[in-house]
């Protein structure tokens, strides 16, 4: 039976090639507009390199003092001397890294400056995060600790300097005039990755932080990792049982200081949001989303409904035979809901086809600095299930209203 | 003949619902769209208040030295900076520089009126370094420092929002921790730190006393300089800067970026989600044409007989070309009507927070644009239904 | 409306036959070729036929002999390959589609056998519509025409109906009207009972024929039946796209 449908779906787009057309056209660039939002969405918070092990780990990153009698607060990243006090001893994680944001330094290739992201990074941070190392290796926990001048390069960094990416170990890297041996070179880490981005990577111990600095605020951060996903709610507990403890800077005018340890779509959300809130926002920022593709998916899906109406009028004598020999208004309903899911997933492969070329094309525009926008199977299960509901979405009004079609009046073509 | 197009309309108005929606949301997308573009449009027209060119920002990091002598350094930088040839005035600055992702905003009473305005706090040759233009009174001067209350400069918005059209200098301003401010100039236009595509908001500037934050460790910021070069400065220039500055400071880190740069970024930002809109949209809208279209040319070969016997009852070919076109638009009209309604609930709900006359030139834009587009869509089909034959017409079935 | 068309008063050859007035419309020497790439078929041929004022005449002949041409060429519809036709004594060959389509909506009326009524409009729109293209003719004259058109067909009652809750016959009698409302000099009529059955269609054919007799209306009429053909004044049979009667 499925395969007859399917015969008679293809025979039915083979005949009215301009609405095929433009039922595929609206289909698969749907389609392709929110898989291209999916990328994006995937390549920022899902688990990539170097945060593969993106369900074991929470990020802490900014903290807020609130003033008394709502008086407004203070936002900002957190400072090394705070993280050092209250996130190293903490007990239930497996594993604790600090490292600052990474900022920019000045190198220099002959007289051509060169601009280098350098970040400081413990030895933990090799350990938490999974870097693609192209040679050499990361530096070790007794490295950082005994403050040795080394370095890890991307390959960008390594090029521009080097002007190459191999046999460059052991060389030496001056940046805003401190020398490096490089010791490791990684592939680039894109720049939405701001936890992990940087050009070149150092150890903590060879800048100039102060672990005894009084102040909260600063340009560091810790990732921390759980020994399981599930373990995750245990580690923030124990955070946030510590952070009550936390005494405010000044008892006079301060209220109360926040500091949260979330996953990396909630410390994303929480950053882009300059939230400080114990609610992270992402619960909102889903439902708006959701809210929007819905409106996104409904223009095209009633162009489609609109389409199919008109492309079932003309087959009111075909239906009008299947009724006269004894099809029932549900089988009739489910042969058009295939036929017209069999079409929005052709226009979900070719959704697919066209969303691979934009992203190549964004990556190669260098618009976003690093990104290796790519389809993976998250994204096309994604795009799959996104053509069904859109299939069954576009399909069911129009499938209604053919198995309304009186079998008299449809046998003689009528309307209405 | 209008009676008649809408009488036929209204006796399909089951058939024609699903178009009425559709046009419809083409028309509330398109309106949403166009708000948004044409605020934008207007920001971007609005003076920003300020120059760039030839205006650079030098970030600085004391790299460890103890806040207690960061002051006295900083003084002395900006003393050697200025004698520097190819500079022409240097003033400190707070991080939020032009076009930078930083801001800092406060309250701030006059009277019975206040308003949460833009704060900068900046050095005496600020006014130089960003080619300020004042309306009324005098920027601030090194004189200030023994005033009984700080000087302020405030934008014209903060002049509106403060004093309406009463006078403004020498008023008493209260603000931040209930200090007391004297007002001594009133910018000419508004001052738009964020960039072009920022509100028209009140801005506030204040004279740094202190050039390196206090000793407040809950308040993060690096010291920072805008500087003002001559047109001829060149990349030689900024690795001379930097070489200077950390001989002068014992070895502060300096990071140069010029001002037109920094709008580039800000720039790419604020354009870039636009742009994406406008191709969603683009594509949403050419998707709906297309789909107009087909539907059109379907319903055209539907109506044959129909229009077979117009012709021979007496309607010229343009008569019916004519028709078709006017039954579109009839049916465009009625969508229109529910999206306007719809339309209008945005100012009276002040959802986008977009003032009344953007509203109204894109509820405009809006209905021209979808009439437009389907007349242009149903020109086709109408041609076609003109070019059949009443004969041929007539006799199928 | 039964009483107003008394059966009896009908009946074939029970009247005198009217003196056919001037020509209405002339036909000379209509010549139509269907030309396709292959092959060139011949509708009409040599056709010669002139209808007087109050005529009725009935065109008989098996399918496809070419009277459903010569019906479009006789309504404007359709132009001959070769030959003239005169309407109201003036040639209409050099005419344009604008002035054609004026000419058929004064002078033509057209009654289909699948009615043509546009089932979106209510019978009173319908007998309108050819008012609807007139210049001049204002709202309220429109619609007492298209009133009176229905009385004289006896829906007077019916004018807020729409075509699909009528019968066939109901159905064909709106197309009367509608063809009356325009006061047209002549009624081409294409098969106007064949969609019908008898009663019904004995009806439609008594209507014809008291419009013809009681106010002197042109009527046109190509039949299958040769029942009905023989009521009328003058019956032509077709064969092949020639006269033969």
């Amino acid at each position: 039976m499925l395969l007859s449908y399917l015969k008679i779906a293809w025979k039915v787009l083979l005949r009215r090639k301009f609405f095929t057309f433009i039922s595929l056209f609206g289909i698969s660039f749907t389609l392709m507009i929110l898989l291209v939002v999916y990328a994006l969405y995937d390549h920022t918070v899902g688990p990539h390199t170097p945060e593969k092990k993106v369900d074991r780990l929470l990020f802490i990153n900014r903290a807020t003092v609130s003033y008394k009698n709502d008086n407004g607060t203070n936002n900002g990243t957190v400072s090394y001397s705070f993280l050092e006090r209250y996130v190293r001893p903490l007990r239930t994680p497996e594993k604790i890294s600090i490292s600052t944001y990474f900022s920019s330094t000045a190198a220099y290739v002959g007289t051509q400056k060169l601009d280098v992201d350098l970040k400081y990074t413990d030895g933990q941070f090799w350990q938490v995060l999974d870097f693609d190392f192209v040679e050499g290796r990361p530096y070790t926990p007794s490295e950082v600790q005994s403050g040795a001048h080394v370095a890890v390069l991307n390959e960008r960094t390594c090029r521009a300097y080097f002007g190459t990416i191999s046999g460059v170990l052991g060389k030496t890297i001056e940046t805003d005039r401190v020398r490096y041996q490089v010791i490791g070179v990684v592939k680039d880490i894109p720049g939405m990755r701001f936890n992990s981005y940087a050009d070149m990577w150092a150890p903590l111990s060879t800048s100039t932080l102060d672990a005894k600095e009084p102040g909260y605020f600063g340009n560091c951060m810790a990732i921390v990792q759980a020994r399981t996903p599930a373990d995750i709610p245990a580690v923030q507990a124990e955070f946030n049982r510590v952070v009550d403890q936390v005494p405010v800077p000044d008892p006079k005018k301060h209220a109360k200081v926040y500091v949260y340890a979330g996953t990396l779509l909630s410390s994303t959300v929480r950053w882009f949001n300059n939230n400080s809130t114990p609610d992270d926002g992402v619960a909102a920022l889903t439902g708006k989303v959701a809210l929007l593709t819905l409106l996104f998916m409904l223009l095209p899906a009633l162009n489609l409904i609109n389409v199919n109406v008109s492309r079932m009028l003309e087959r009111s004598s075909e239906i009008g035979v299947r009724k006269a020999f004894g099809a029932t208004s549900g089988t009739l309903i489910r042969q058009f809901l295939v036929e017209n899911v069999f079409l929005t997933l052709l226009g979900g492969v070719l959704g697919l086809v066209l969303a691979s070329v934009v992203l190549h094309l964004i990556d190669s525009s260098g618009f976003i600095p690093y990104t290796t926008l790519t389809l993976n199977p998250r994204i096309f299960a994604g795009g799959l299930l996104l053509s069904l509901l859109f299939g069954v979405l576009s399909g069911v009004y129009p499938a209604y209203k053919m198995s309304k079609l009186q079998a008299v009046q449809a046998l003689k073509g009528g309307r209405n | 003949m209008i009676r008649h197009l809408f009488t036929l309309i209204w006796n399909r108005k089951r058939a024609n619902f699903l178009l009425v929606t559709e046009i419809f949301f083409a028309f509330v997308v398109l309106f949403v769209l166009g708000s948004l573009l044409v605020d934008n449009y207007r920001k971007y027209t609005a003076p920003l208040g300020y120059t760039y060119e030839h205006v650079w920002q030098i970030d600085l990091d004391p790299n460890g030295q103890p806040i207690s002598r960061q002051d006295a350094t900083f003084e002395r930088l900006i003393q050697l900076l200025k004698a520097v040839s190819g500079v022409r005035s240097v003033a400190a600055t707070r991080s939020n520089t032009p076009f930078s992702f930083s801001d800092s905003s406060t309250d701030f009473k006059a009277g019975s009126k206040s308003t949460n305005s833009d704060i900068y706090i900046v050095g005496d040759d600020m006014q130089d370094v960003l080619s300020l233009q004042l309306a009324e009174g005098r920027w601030f001067n090194r004189h200030d420092e023994v005033a009984a209350h700080p000087p302020l400069v405030i934008s014209q918005e903060a002049r509106q929002a403060l004093f309406a059209k009463g006078p403004a200098l020498g008023k008493t301003v209260r603000g931040l921790d209930n200090q007391d401010f004297q007002v001594v100039g009133v910018l000419a236009t508004s001052y738009r730190g964020r960039g072009e595509f920022q509100e028209l908001e009140p801005a506030i500037f204040l004279r740094s006393a202190k050039l390196v934050g206090s000793a407040d460790t809950t308040s993060f910021d690096q010291p920072r300089l805008l500087i003002r070069v001559q047109p001829t400065a060149t990349a030689e220039l900024e690795q001379r800067l930097t070489k200077e500055i950390a001989a002068v400071t014992g070895g502060w880190k300096s990071t140069v970026i010029t001002l037109p740069e920094q709008r580039t970024i800000r720039m790419k930002f604020a354009l870039a989600p636009m742009g994406g809109m406008v191709l969603v949209c683009g594509f949403l809208i050419f998707n709906v044409a297309l789909g107009l279209f087909g539907v059109l040319w379907y319903n055209i070969s539907q109506r044959r007989a129909e229009i077979g016997l117009r012709r021979a009852i007496g309607a010229t070919g343009s008569r019916i070309s004519g028709q078709f076109l006017g039954e579109i638009l009839v049916v465009t009209t009625f969508g229109l009507a529910f999206g306007l309604l719809v339309a209008a609930q945005f100012p009276l709900l002040g959802v986008m927070n977009i003032r009344l006359p953007v509203y109204l030139a894109s509820m405009a834009l809006a209905t021209a644009l979808v009439y437009v587009l389907t007349a242009i869509c149903a020109l086709y089909p109408s041609l076609l239904a003109a070019r059949i034959r009443p004969a041929v017409a007539l006799r199928e079935e | 409306m039964e009483n107003m068309l008394a059966p009896a008063a009908h009946r074939a050859g029970d009247t005198v036959r009217p003196q056919a007035g001037p020509p209405v419309l002339q036909l000379r020497n209509i010549e139509k070729v269907y030309q396709t790439k292959t092959i060139e078929t011949v509708a009409l041929h040599q056709v010669n036929l002139t209808i007087g004022k109050g005529e009725f005449v009935s065109i008989m002949g098996p399918s496809g002999c070419g009277k459903s041409t010569l019906l479009s060429i006789m309504g404007l519809l359709d132009e001959p390959t070769s030959g003239e036709i005169e309407l109201d004594g003036r040639p209409v060959q050099s005419y344009s589609d604008r002035e054609l389509a004026a000419l058929r909506n004064h002078k033509i009326g057209f009654v289909f056998q699948s009615y043509h009524l546009i089932n979106d409009l209510s019978v009173l729109d319908n007998v309108e519509l050819p008012l609807l293209y007139r210049p001049g003719v204002s709202g309220r004259e429109r619609r007492e025409r298209a009133y009176a058109a229905l009385e004289k067909v006896g829906l007077g009652a019916r004018t807020n109906h729409f075509p699909g809750q009528l019968s066939g016959g109901q159905r064909q009698r709106v197309a009367i009207a509608r063809a009356l409302a325009g006061r047209p000099e002549l009624i081409l009529a294409d098969e106007p009972t064949g969609n019908l059955d008898s009663v019904m269609g004995e009806e439609i054919m008594d209507l014809l024929l008291h419009l013809n007799r009681q106010e002197g209306t042109t009527i046109v009429m190509v039949t299958h039946d040769e029942q009905q053909a023989l009521k009328t004044q003058r019956l032509i049979r077709f064969f092949d796209g020639s006269q033969v009667s």
